[in-house]
């Protein structure tokens, strides 16, 4: 019976595989029927507002007459008749898989969901186990990138303490590069707001930025820590421009140097 | 705002003059029936697919879209922000000191 161990180990190894394997299958799925249910509901809705009835009484609410209340109440029953996807019910479902995969590498995309979504009671005490048993892993990469907007809705402390604990379990630099980022951003906003700070926030702060510079130089977290910096001193008026080289939407490579010689409007756009 | 653009860069095609972006949309997919319905010409550097939270943007700083710079024929920042009329006027001044004014 000298091999039962060897035997034991390899059982309990496959059963972990699989159950990883199973947990990202899992995840995978959860995903995608709730992108489905979220896409339809815009399908449905979109149907709705297109229809003549409903422009209709678009119009008719718009004037501001005797009318508009009864048509906005109109308006109202034709869209709740498709049911907006309500994330506290997908929280349920999110939640259901974190404590199926509970202590495992498995649970953390859960976790990660939890923290990132609004709307729902789980994304405190998803960002605590986070805190507490995953912030080694891997897959708090995205949830790192979040931490100025989730301050708002969890509270500054708790961000302070997910982060902290991320900058001193995780190996990998770019998430860490991240999470010093987000601390840094937690003392304060980088531009603006440096008054309310104290001194020993400010030094504390200004630790956390070059430590995330130092972590990971070339991430994005170390571009936006070093933006402050940036602006002052390369992006003044009477400064030449710096250099931006980049691919266009054919993916075709050129610079901003390429127009030297001409009349910039340098113009950051989206369609939205 | 591509109306302003569409006829600036219509008005100033035989200047040296160019309009450059940085977009920030993340689905390409998804902007390029844009480019076509609203005839955004203009050539673009693009964020990449993270966004407004792309590597261009976030190196500059920028925190508001849209964000203007105008820059002289030299390479120098000589304007930030301005918009409508005020870039029109920024951008004739400037082709004004190279002698080739914008009218």
């Amino acid at each position: 019976m000298k091999y039962l161990p060897v035997v034991l180990a390899l059982l309990i190894a496959g059963s972990a595989i699989a159950q990883g394997g199973s947990a990202k299958a899992d995840y995978d799925k959860l995903v995608k029927e709730f992108q489905a249910t979220t896409e339809a509901y815009s399908a449905k809705l979109k149907a709705i507002r297109g229809t003549d009835e409903y422009k209709e009484l678009s119009k008719k609410a718009r004037a501001r007459d005797a009318g508009s209340t009864e048509a906005r109440s109109k308006l109202r029953a034709l869209t709740s008749a498709v049911q907006r996807p309500r994330p506290a019910d997908w929280a349920e479902k999110f939640n259901a898989g974190a404590e199926k995969y509970a202590g495992t590498d498995g649970a953390v995309p859960y976790l990660v969901w939890l923290a990132k979504t609004r709307g729902h009671d789980h994304a405190s005490s998803a960002l605590d186990t986070i805190a507490a048993k995953h912030a080694a892993s891997a897959h708090v990469a995205d949830v790192v990138d979040m931490f100025s907007v989730l301050g708002r809705s969890v509270g500054r402390d708790k961000v302070r303490a997910v982060a902290t604990a991320i900058i001193e379990n995780n190996t990998n630099n770019q998430i860490k590069a991240n999470a010093y980022y987000g601390r840094a951003m937690n003392w304060g906003e980088l531009e603006g707001r440096e008054t309310i700070l104290n001194d020993e926030e400010k030094a504390k702060k200004a630790a956390d930025i070059a430590a995330c510079i130092k972590a990971d130089p070339d991430s994005i977290a170390a571009l936006r820590a070093n933006a402050a910096t940036f602006i002052k001193e390369r992006l003044q008026i009477g400064h030449e421009a710096p250099d931006i080289e980049g691919k266009d939407f054919d993916g075709v490579s050129f610079k901003l140097s390429d127009y030297r010689g001409k009349v910039v409007v340098l113009d950051f756009w989206g369609d939205w | 705002m591509y109306p302003h653009e569409r006829s600036l860069v219509k008005r100033l095609a035989n200047k040296p003059f160019a309009l450059i972006g940085i977009n920030s949309d993340k689905d390409l997919a998804k902007l390029r029936p844009r480019l076509k319905e609203e005839n955004i010409s203009w050539r673009s550097f693009w964020n990449g697919p993270k966004g407004t939270g792309g590597p261009i943007s976030a190196k500059w700083g920028v925190r508001g879209w849209p964000t203007i710079y105008i820059l002289d024929h030299k390479g120098v920042i000589r304007f930030k922000g301005p918009r409508g009329e005020k870039m029109d006027k920024a951008v004739d001044q400037l082709l004004e000191e190279m002698g080739t004014s914008g009218n």
